[in-house]
């Protein structure tokens, strides 16, 4: 199997597991507020651990679905600046853009891996929901890893590509 | 020469094309790496506790709902209503289309989710009854800006996240401006279609009124469960033995999950537009738009903090109040740093980064924070159809395949009525604080 199939499997991998675990996440989250809902309201009833489940859902949800945000080139950015200048000029500041972008997600992959590790050598437990406090900050080095491979994808694409324009950047 | 580096910083990456999210979050990183004593690590926890907040989740959930709602015809009944009721009338196709966005607006909370819904289906309903399409694409990229003024809106939770205010006051204050609103672009539509002559509809007979009213009945009883969640009953009262309590029913948060719920069940078992096997396809697509704006809450929160820190929003508002300005001033300073900011960010960025810095400023020379509130919304909405970062304006150019340039100019004229209801608002309170008032007293 040659070099670029291998990637494409990976990414097609990489793709079934974001939208997978996006849909999933959201999905239960939806469904513990629905049950909570229930409880508060039609028995009188409530529990904090739910609450606190569905937050973190939600949370690794948002952070996945930051790295599918990525690859459907949705984040919001400001390109009037940049179509101003040149077509090559457009390619070096683009290149610049994403290598900065990959670098910040890079830089929080590794604080989230830090913080991460800091939590389980204290051993905290979650007071609300009784699962270790390290599962609740997990999402950050994944979600930010995610992220990383994502725009390292697009900086490799964008520089075997060569010089277009910021419109033409956005259609790949 | 921290702060300076942060906005230096954070305009020189926006400027560069690094997405607005990364922009707020790089600058703040790389004065921390050169100026602050805060321990890098802790970035891994901000990341995640930035956004693990209650309210914040009515977010996602608001915008997984009006996606289901737009799958499985709930919108499209709540735009035949509003062609039956007004099309036959002179620019009555662009009047449905307000129209639709204010009833959309009941069930979203996002602007660009109301410009794709009802211009989806608006637009080239517009394009083929003759309508000019730029006006017809003008239409529907302000029209859609009502969606965050109407509740439930999700600018206004962020603003009642940032400033600690009550998210369902903020959310009845924005009921009379957003009909106010809705009602002024209706009448500027209605005069230029006259005055231009478009081509009129056929009146829809009684029939043909009772029918699409039946159809959209469990449209429209989304938003009656939402809000009615929200408010509940004014005060509590007894039928015999019977004691109703009065109050709220749900959070904000709450009424957008149930809303999610209903929504599904309307459109599978009721209107059946709509199969389970297609939600993780509804999810997936709009999963990259959940993400966007909360990696932007997330960054923007982290710049808010560090501004905070650095005691930025207390010395601006020292220093306001030491120029004795008066209130009318402050606000008229206030609309016009909001509408240069919207040119340049989206709203959620917007409120994150600048109304902590004038939030006190506003405490301290009187103004009701609810007022303030719908002020900051209304720019925000303005700031949605100014270029060159309009959201609606990108919406509207994707989906009616016309050119950025020329949807910017198409909305042009239509600012100007945002701007008469902005002045209108900022220097009459009693639009945004009257139901608050009557209701919660």
């Amino acid at each position: 199997m040659n070099y670029k199939i291998k990637f494409i499997l990976i990414d097609k991998s990489i793709v079934f597991f974001e939208d997978w675990l996006m849909v999933i996440f959201f999905s239960v989250a939806s469904l513990l507020g629905v049950y909570q809902v229930i409880l508060r309201y039609v028995f009188s009833m409530g529990n904090d651990w739910v609450e606190a489940y569905m937050i973190t859902l939600v949370v690794y949800a948002a952070l996945i679905a930051a790295s599918v945000a990525v690859r459907r080139k949705v984040h919001v950015e400001l390109d009037v600046v940049v179509k101003l200048f040149p077509l090559k000029t457009q390619w070096y500041i683009m290149l610049c853009s994403y290598s900065l972008c990959l670098l910040y997600v890079f830089a929080l992959w590794i604080f989230g891996l830090m913080f991460v590790n800091q939590v389980i050598l204290y051993d905290d437990v979650n007071i609300l929901s009784d699962l270790p406090e390290w599962i609740h900050y997990l999402c950050v080095p994944i979600g930010m890893g995610l992220m990383s491979i994502r725009y390292a994808q697009e900086l490799v694409i964008l520089f075997k590509k060569g010089p277009m324009t910021t419109d033409k950047i956005r259609k790949i | 020469m921290m702060i300076a580096t942060l906005f230096i910083l954070l305009f020189l990456f926006l400027f560069m094309g690094v997405p607005v999210s990364i922009s707020l979050g790089l600058s703040v990183l790389t004065s921390m790496v050169f100026f602050a004593d805060f321990p890098l690590v802790m970035m891994g926890q901000k990341i995640a506790g930035n956004i693990a907040h209650f309210p914040l989740m009515a977010i996602p959930f608001f915008i997984i709902a009006s996606a289901i709602m737009l799958h499985g015809g709930v919108t499209k009944r709540l735009i035949n209503l509003a062609t039956t009721l007004t099309g036959h009338m002179p620019g009555g196709l662009a009047i449905a289309s307000i129209l639709s966005c204010m009833f959309f607006a009941t069930i979203s909370g996002s602007s660009a989710a109301t410009v794709v819904a009802i211009g989806s289906i608006m637009i080239p309903a517009m394009i083929q009854a003759n309508y000019d399409k730029k006006f017809a694409v003008g239409v529907v990229a302000t029209g859609g800006s009502i969606g965050i003024l109407i509740p439930p809106s999700i600018a206004m939770i962020i603003y009642g996240f940032v400033t600690d205010t009550s998210v369902p006051k903020l959310f009845m204050a924005g009921i009379l401006p957003g009909l106010f609103l809705g009602f002024s672009l209706m009448t500027v539509a209605f005069i230029i279609a006259k005055r231009r002559g478009f081509p009129l509809s056929k009146r829809a007979t009684t029939k043909e009124k009772l029918i699409s009213v039946k159809e959209s009945f469990w449209a429209i009883l989304i938003p009656v469960v939402i809000l009615g969640g929200i408010y509940g009953l004014p005060r509590s009262f007894s039928i015999g033995s019977w004691e109703i309590e009065g109050g709220a029913i749900f959070t904000p948060t709450e009424a957008a999950i149930v809303s999610i719920f209903m929504a599904l069940f309307i459109s599978i078992y009721i209107y059946k537009d709509m199969k389970w096997s297609e939600l993780p396809k509804i999810l997936i697509d709009v999963g990259g738009s959940i993400g966007m704006l909360l990696f932007i809450v997330i960054n923007a929160v982290m710049f808010g903090f560090m501004l905070g820190n650095e005691g930025v929003p207390h010395s601006i508002a020292a220093w306001i109040v030491s120029m004795n300005m008066s209130p009318l001033v402050f606000l008229l300073i206030v609309n016009i740093i909001l509408f240069f900011a919207g040119d340049f960010m989206d709203a959620t960025p917007i409120i994150l980064v600048f109304i902590p810095i004038l939030f006190p400023a506003a405490m301290l020379l009187g103004i009701d924070p609810i007022h303030f509130g719908i002020i900051v919304v209304v720019n925000m909405e303005l700031g949605a159809i100014t270029p060159p970062i309009g959201m609606n304006l990108f919406m509207a150019s994707t989906i009616s395949k016309m050119p950025l340039y020329e949807v910017m100019l198409a909305a042009l004229p239509w600012t100007l009525v945002i701007a008469f209801v902005l002045m209108v608002i900022t220097y009459v309170p009693w639009i945004s604080t009257v139901l608050p008032n009557l209701y919660f007293g």
